[in-house]
């Protein structure tokens, strides 16, 4: 009992870590999906940032804010000796052990107690976002491992159409003859070292690459995987794991501005004809 | 991670759509080096003439089979 009360404990203490790296990860799907690379490492960060925070929280109260001289007077000052038995869980719960620290302790500070987390948690959250703000934002590339993967990413942030065109080369082979696939990168999955866990391709299409002994010879035709994609309500999707991908290129394809709706509008219109103008020439055969 | 966002997405498969479902016309437009970025009007107009001068070359090739 003693030693899971001690571990409560210890975990509540260490929130303002836990609430720093919720931060760090919550500004984009990089970093949150990636990086955790080392949990262990991770928690080590988890536990020094929790106890830089509370010595500084401890040095501010003590001696700016608390009981006495400091700003808020109804404040009252941490005090120390109290805190560290609160580890010692024995204390409380054999019956006839005078004093009931803990039970007095709380049922006097229990609001301030929930404030000091609260606005520890809270300072740390917002100096991770900040972190993973200025990460996301190449300000701190030293802390971007990955950074291929942003510019995967930057697209989706983007007002405008940035699509990026993903050129695999798979394992799949006959003879000389390997299947190349490309489409447009709809997800991307990396494992915690960056390398890929899978791809899923929309309106995928395939071809070979021949291998001859002067280098290597694409075909001069490539094939859409959803043939009957056209009528298909819910677009098919091609996804390459990891097992069947050699490598893939990837092309950033020209951001498609949209400026009003107009724009929008005229490619409706535009579409219409055409498929209007197809209809007519069908009837007339 | 999500790469491609449900609207790109739909823009995507309306440009394809404007080509006439040749992917491949879309792809020329957008996957032009001395641009980074080009507006959707430009775009239709690109696709447009690439779609008809494509069109206007499969023409006679078929009229002249015909015959045969």
């Amino acid at each position: 009992m003693s030693i899971a009360w001690a571990t409560v404990v210890i975990v509540v203490l260490l929130l303002p870590g836990f609430a720093f790296f919720w931060g760090l990860y919550s500004p984009n799907q990089v970093t949150r999906e990636v990086s955790p690379a080392s949990p262990l490492a991770q928690l080590a960060g988890v536990v020094v940032i929790s106890f830089l925070v509370h010595a500084c929280a401890y040095f501010v109260i003590n001696t700016r804010l608390c009981a006495g001289s400091g700003a808020l007077p109804a404040m009252p000052c941490v005090d120390f000796d109290e805190f560290a038995a609160l580890l010692r869980i024995e204390a409380f719960t054999l019956p006839g052990t005078p004093p009931r620290t803990f039970r007095s302790m709380l049922d006097s500070y229990a609001g301030w107690i929930l404030v000091y987390f609260a606005a520890t948690g809270a300072i740390t959250g917002l100096l991770g976002f900040a972190a993973g703000k200025l990460i996301e934002n190449g300000y701190l590339s030293g802390f971007t491992r990955h950074r291929y993967l942003f510019m995967l990413e930057r697209g989706r942030k983007k007002k405008g159409a940035e699509l990026v065109r993903a050129h695999v080369l798979s394992r799949t082979q006959n003879l000389n003859n390997v299947i190349f696939y490309d489409g447009i990168l709809q997800d991307f999955f990396a494992k915690a070292d960056g390398t890929i866990s899978y791809v899923v391709l929309h309106a995928a299409r395939t071809s070979t690459i021949e291998i001859t002994g002067s280098g290597t010879l694409h075909s001069d035709t490539s094939t859409p995987l959803d043939i009957r994609g056209e009528s298909l309500q819910t677009k098919p999707l091609l996804v390459i794991t990891s097992e069947n991908i050699a490598n893939v290129y990837f092309e950033p394809l020209n951001e498609v501005r949209i400026e009003s709706g107009d724009d929008t509008d005229a490619l409706d219109r535009a579409i219409d004809e055409l498929e209007q103008a197809s209809a007519r020439t069908g009837d007339g055969q | 991670m999500r790469v491609l966002k449900d609207k790109d997405r739909v823009l995507y498969d309306k440009l394809v759509r404007l080509a006439g479902g040749n992917s491949q016309i879309v792809l020329k437009v957008l996957s032009n080096p001395h641009r980074s970025s080009v507006d959707l009007r430009t775009a239709i107009k690109e696709i447009e003439a690439l779609r008809n001068s494509q069109t206007t070359s499969a023409a006679p090739s078929m009229s002249q089979a015909a015959p045969a």
